[in-house]
């Protein structure tokens, strides 16, 4: 048997939504993160690290360990030299990077030291001539983590004694020309 | 004549206003505003005329004394300490080749009352070129504060 169906009178499906508590609250609200908004988002270059990190670069004695020396003149370019105890282990001569591929080649550059040296992490940055900030924060940038996410280095942690990873290469970087007069 | 009495109509005093498109346009603000609100308890305030060049660091300044370089001028905690021609300051502001005297003693200033305090936040122009950088690094090692951080844009 066929069933009709009948239509449903008083159901409307045509209804007015109330806005004006909603926008009450958007009106507070958007002063408030206006004013405690930052447009423009600054950051700080520094050496605050994970705990084994920070252990491993205070333990770290400068007459015992490796010394990296990065020396950067807008001229004679990039010359990174690894040594330990006032002898070379390693040399390397790079052209004055400009684009940003070739701070990743620094970058690169960097970690085959690294893969050297594992337990150091101290860069002696020397820049010389007329070097724009901007070329040595770019640099800083470069030196502090490894080029590829997957790559970690190994490094005892010397407080438990145990084998670490780390995908940082070199975060304390120290201006170590500074003071020369 | 047939006179029809006319009824005037009432004007209809209450009437909707449509607040979709101001619901639309506040529900935007809100989502951009919420995406650049900072949570941060010390926020770096950009100098004029420094343009600051940009990092992948992803760390939050703490507060600590505040060093800016522009083109022209040298200022220490948004306060104007010395006008600089093109970064460079002036060779009578100048002491042992490289400390920039006035600022020296307005750092030592500070030291005096943050004796454990040992950072300070670098703010400079990108072009800046390093020797006038250097100059206010051995300052602040001179005055005692040992770890500089350098404030960068965000990159990422």
């Amino acid at each position: 048997m066929r069933r009709r169906s009948l239509p449903v009178d008083g159901l409307s499906h045509e209804f007015e939504l109330d806005l004006a508590p909603l926008l009450a609250v958007m009106v507070k609200l958007v002063p408030v993160l206006i004013v405690s908004s930052a447009f423009v988002p600054i950051v700080v270059i520094q050496s605050e690290l994970p705990a084994p990190v920070a252990a491993a670069v205070s333990e770290a004695k400068p007459n015992e360990m490796p010394q990296l020396e990065l020396q950067i003149h807008p001229s004679r370019g990039i010359q990174m030299k690894l040594s330990s105890g006032g002898k070379t282990l390693s040399e390397l001569k790079m052209a004055y990077p400009q684009k940003e591929d070739e701070f990743k080649t620094v970058q690169e550059s960097l970690a085959r030291f690294k893969r050297q040296a594992p337990q150091l992490f101290r860069l002696d940055l020397l820049p010389q001539g007329n070097v724009p900030y901007d070329t040595i924060v770019k640099i800083i940038d470069a030196a502090r983590k490894s080029p590829t996410k997957n790559e970690k280095f190994k490094f005892t942690n010397p407080q438990s004694g145990t084998l670490e990873e780390t995908e940082y290469m070199y975060p304390d970087v120290v201006f170590a020309n500074t003071l020369e007069g | 004549m047939d006179r029809r009495i006319r009824f005037k109509k009432k004007p209809n005093t209450t009437f909707s206003l449509n607040i979709n498109s101001m619901t639309d346009m506040f529900t935007i603000m809100l989502v951009f505003l919420l995406q650049t609100y900072s949570t941060n308890s010390y926020d770096v305030k950009p100098q004029m005329g420094v343009r600051m060049p940009t990092s992948v660091s992803d760390q939050q300044p703490q507060e600590a004394p505040m060093v800016s370089l522009s083109k022209d001028l040298l200022s220490l905690n948004e306060k104007e300490l010395l006008k600089v021609n093109n970064f460079m300051v002036a060779s009578k502001d100048i002491d042992q080749g490289e400390i920039i005297k006035p600022l020296l003693a307005a750092l030592q200033e500070i030291k005096k009352s943050k004796k454990d305090k040992e950072e300070i936040i670098l703010q400079v122009d990108r072009e800046a070129p390093y020797p006038n950088v250097r100059q206010i690094l051995s300052t602040a090692s001179m005055a005692g504060f040992l770890k500089v951080r350098l404030a960068t844009i965000s990159g990422n």
